[in-house]
C-alpha cells in the first residue's frame, strides 16, 4: 500500500529529489543549480530571524553599492547610529573608518572592473561594515547582510579592519551567498574559505602591484599582534607553515588530500582544509598570472551549487577555463595548468 | 565551581581553552568568576533557544562552556551570533583565562 507523507518539523520536500537536482547541476544544467540555490534560500528563509539574509529585498531594487561604516564603539551592537562615513562622505579623523572605506572600495572596484560585478549581489547592494565592534573582540564575520569586525587584544590580534585582505574575504563571503551559496560545513564549506581567501589574495596583489611571483601569499599577516610578530594565519603557498606559536598552536592546514582533516571541528575543517585548493589556485597563478586565475575560479563560482564538494569545483573550474580559453579570455593551456596544479595537491 | 571553556572558527580558527576550578582562584578572582557566572545566566540557559538563531555564517567563531556548580552541570554551545548579551563579559574573561593559560604552559 502506497505511504502518505505528513510533512513534520525539519522537513524539505521537493517535487524534484535533492540528488536528481544535484546531479544535473554537476552536468552544467543551469536550471538545476539556480533551482538548488532558490530551495535553500527559501528554506533558510523560513527560518531566519531578521539578522540574516533576504534575498528577494535585495535584488528586486537596485541599489548603488555604496559603502556604509558604522562605529559600534565598542559596543556588541551592529550599525549603531550615527553613521560614521557614507558613501562619498569626506575622510572622518578615526583611521579605521576610513581605512575599512577605502579598503571596500578597493574590493568593489575590483569585482566591478575586473570580473563584471556590482557589488556583492551584482545588483549594486550596499556595503554595511560595522567597525570596533564588542570589547577585544578577536574576529571578523559576514553574517548574510553585513560585514563586522574586531578590535583584536592588542597582543595576539590587531585590528581586523587593518587588513585589506581580510576586508575582501569577508566581502567575497557576501559574493559567494549570491552565486553558488557553498554550505559552510565540510569541502563545501571549506571552498567557501577557499573562495574567499582567493579574492582576498587576488585583490590585494592588485592594489599592491604585485605578480603572484613576487607576492607573499599570505592571508592576515597584518592583523597579527606585537606578541605574533612575522607570523600569518594561512599561506596559500605553503599550506601548514603560517604560525607556530604557543597562542595559535601550529597551522593545521594541510597541502594535500593525504593530510586532509576529517574531524568535526570547525565545522569538520572549513579553515583548514581550504589550504589545498589554496595551494592549486598558487600553482595555476604562478603560471598564468593571478588576475588571470582569479578570472576564471570566478567563473566557476557562479557555476557551483552549495553541495558542492573538491571534485565537483575541478570539474567546473577545468571547464570554466575551457571555455575561457575558447574564446580568447583566458590563456592557451590554462586547462591543462589547472589540472596539473589539482593533481599536485591530490585531486 | 568548575569551567571548561573552548574557542573554534572565526576567521582566524582560534582555538582557545582553558579550565578553572575556583577553588583554586585566588579569593578575588573566585569571586570575580562566581559574579560573571551569575550574570550571565549561563545555568538558566537553553541550548534549543541558542540554537534557534542561526548561526552558521561564514568566519563566526564558536564558543564551547561547561559550567559544573555543586551537582549541576550546564553545557552550552554558542556562536558570535546567538551568543546572550548577558554571556559577553564571562566569555571575555574565559578567553583572558585561556590566553594566561597558555602562556604560563
Amino acid at each position: 500500500m502506497r505511504r502518505r507523507h505528513y510533512c513534520g518539523t525539519g522537513c524539505q520536500c521537493q517535487f524534484i529529489p535533492p540528488n536528481i537536482s544535484e546531479n544535473l547541476a554537476k552536468k552544467g544544467v543551469e536550471e538545476a543549480r539556480v533551482s538548488i540555490q532558490e530551495s535553500q534560500q527559501i528554506r533558510a528563509r523560513r527560518s531566519l530571524t531578521a539578522m540574516a539574509f533576504n534575498p528577494f529585498t535585495e535584488i528586486s531594487a537596485p541599489e548603488s553599492a555604496s559603502r556604509k561604516i558604522y562605529d559600534c564603539q565598542n559596543q556588541w551592537v551592529q550599525r549603531v547610529d550615527p553613521i560614521a562615513r557614507d558613501e562619498g562622505d569626506d575622510p572622518t579623523d578615526k583611521e579605521i573608518v576610513d581605512t575599512v572605506y577605502d579598503y571596500t572600495g578597493a574590493v568593489r572596484d575590483y569585482f566591478k572592473t575586473m570580473l563584471g560585478r556590482n557589488s556583492i549581489n551584482d545588483n549594486g547592494m550596499d556595503l554595511v561594515i560595522n567597525v570596533h565592534f564588542g570589547v577585544d573582540f578577536m574576529n571578523a564575520f559576514w553574517d548574510g547582510k553585513e560585514m563586522t569586525f574586531g578590535d583584536g587584544d592588542g597582543e595576539i590580534f590587531s585590528n581586523f579592519a587593518n587588513s585589506l585582505d581580510v576586508v575582501a574575504h569577508e566581502l567575497a563571503h557576501g559574493v559567494t551567498q549570491y552565486t553558488a551559496n557553498l554550505e559552510y560545513q565540510s569541502q563545501s564549506g571549506a571552498l567557501n574559505e577557499h573562495f574567499s581567501d582567493v579574492f582576498g589574495m587576488a585583490i590585494k596583489q592588485h592594489v599592491n602591484e604585485n605578480n603572484a611571483g613576487d607576492a607573499d601569499w599570505l592571508i592576515g599577516h597584518e592583523i597579527m599582534g606585537p606578541a605574533l610578530y612575522g607570523e600569518a594565519l594561512r599561506s596559500m603557498k605553503y599550506p601548514g607553515t603560517a604560525y607556530d606559536n604557543e597562542f595559535l598552536g601550529k597551522d593545521p592546514q594541510p597541502a594535500h588530500m593525504k593530510d586532509y582533516y576529517a574531524g568535526p571541528e570547525d565545522n569538520q575543517g572549513v579553515h583548514i582544509n581550504s589550504g589545498i585548493p589554496n595551494r592549486a589556485f598558487y600553482l595555476t597563478a604562478l603560471e598564468i598570472g593571478t588576475d588571470q586565475a582569479t578570472l576564471i575560479w570566478y567563473h566557476a563560482l557562479n557555476k557551483l551549487w552549495p553541495t558542492a564538494n573538491f571534485a565537483d569545483a575541478v570539474t567546473v573550474i577545468v571547464e570554466q577555463a575551457r571555455q575561457l580559453t575558447r574564446d580568447g579570455k583566458a590563456p592557451l593551456g590554462s586547462p591543462q595548468v589547472i589540472r596539473a596544479a589539482f593533481k599536485d595537491v591530490g585531486l | 565551581m568548575h569551567i571548561d571553556f573552548k574557542t573554534s572558527g572565526g576567521f582566524a580558527n582560534l582555538r582557545l581553552q582553558c579550565s578553572v576550578d575556583t577553588a583554586t582562584l585566588l579569593p578575588n578572582d573566585a569571586e570575580e568568576l562566581d559574579s560573571l557566572v551569575a550574570q550571565s545566566n549561563v545555568l538558566g540557559l537553553n541550548q534549543a533557544e541558542l540554537d534557534a538563531v542561526p548561526g552558521l555564517f561564514p568566519d563566526v567563531m564558536t564558543y564551547e562552556l561547561t559550567v559544573q556548580v555543586g551537582d549541576r552541570t550546564q553545557q552550552l554551545r554558542m556562536t558570535d551570533i546567538s551568543m546572550p548579551a548577558s554571556v559577553r563579559p564571562l566569555v571575555q574573561r574565559l578567553r583572558s583565562l585561556a590566553i594566561q593559560q597558555t602562556r604560563r604552559s
